[in-house]
């Protein structure tokens, strides 16, 4: 028998003759028997605690929650949980949707006005850039103008 | 906890009375098995404060429910099968909680050696109670499945066949999750006392 079959008798309580001569052999496996025991010990221990008995009047109590409407555990909490996090969900999208215009609406009329004033009264080079209307060696050569002040290199 | 023989005339009259709405009836009915209830409860959460509360959730589940029960097991069985479920609930629910408060992180005054756990068990009453408390950590923390079978078995005292018949399972069944409970028990027995 190897320590694997004797350790899982011994975790059961359930030893064969065999599984006896290997633990009278075997150190590793007379260390798990013996917090084994001692395990089992405490579960016998805690076994002894009385169950708390009903206090006066238990039934009485009972019978009279009879006619309540019936509600899930802790099922208050959870709706009120479940609503905040919906709430703050929805507030959160809102803001950053909001947030997201006014950025995005900002960004778009500076970057125009930018460009318009830059390029000193010809707005033609940047609405041609914005719209993608030039190559991409162009398009290099008119963000160097813009980057140099108007002195392409 | 041997199966009452419960399932006499006056049981099933008081069965069929409270069907029709007799809170009399279902108050014959709470007072025989308020005892077992509260016992399973105690087993399985180790929780004596929420017990009463507990108990009388599970009560007013198997009053709205009775019409469900059909008679083919005990009063008894069926009683305990909603008792284990409401059961799983608060386990499920207080998960969290239970991992922290009973971690064993940091904790080195209730470290027995392997050397000191047999002799807890022995007659010093201090020993005892320390090796008493280190179980019951155990047991708090574990799975609850593992926890559910262990309480029925090493602490309620149930059979495997009566364990097989709440938690409609096959025995085989119960003894597979048996055995691994112990064994997952038993590992974190020896972790915590090694220190980890």
């Amino acid at each position: 028998m190897n320590c694997k079959e004797v350790q899982d008798g011994i975790v059961d309580g359930n030893m064969s003759p065999l599984a006896h001569a290997h633990l009278a052999e075997c150190t590793s496996c007379q260390a798990v028997a013996h917090d084994a025991e001692a395990l089992h010990a405490g579960l016998k221990l805690l076994a002894a605690d009385a169950p708390p008995e009903a206090s006066w009047g238990f039934a009485g109590r009972v019978l009279a929650r009879l006619d309540e409407k019936p509600t899930r555990f802790f099922e208050p909490l959870e709706v009120i949980g479940r609503r905040a996090v919906f709430a703050a969900g929805a507030l959160a999208m809102t803001l950053l949707m909001l947030a997201g215009f006014s950025i995005g609406g900002a960004l778009g009329r500076d970057v125009r006005e930018s460009l318009s004033l830059t390029r000193n009264g010809t707005p033609d080079t940047a609405e041609v850039l914005l719209a993608g209307g030039v190559d991409e060696n162009e398009e290099l050569n008119v963000m160097s103008e813009l980057v140099n002040g108007g002195d392409p290199r | 906890m041997a199966e009452p023989v419960g399932r006499d005339a006056q049981e099933l009259e008081w069965i069929r009375n409270a069907k029709q709405g007799s809170h009399e009836a279902f108050g014959a009915l709470v007072e025989r098995y308020q005892r077992r209830v509260f016992s399973l409860i105690y087993r399985v959460t180790g929780d004596r404060e929420q017990v009463e509360d507990l108990s009388q959730e599970v009560f007013l589940k198997a009053y709205r429910a009775l019409d469900s029960y059909n008679q083919t097991a005990s009063f008894g069985t069926w009683l305990s099968r909603i008792a284990i479920n409401h059961c799983y609930d608060y386990l499920r629910q207080t998960r969290g909680t239970r991992g922290r408060l009973e971690s064993f992180e940091g904790e080195s005054e209730g470290k027995l050696s392997p050397a000191d756990s047999l002799a807890a068990s022995g007659p010093d009453p201090e020993r005892a109670a320390l090796l008493r408390d280190i179980v019951s950590k155990l047991l708090r923390r574990a799975p609850e499945d593992d926890r559910v079978v262990m309480a029925l078995k090493e602490l309620d005292g149930m059979s495997v066949e009566e364990i097989s018949e709440i938690l409609e399972m096959k025995i085989g069944t119960v003894k597979v999750r048996l055995h691994r409970a112990r064994k997952r028990m038993l590992e974190d027995f020896r972790r915590m006392q090694a220190g980890g």
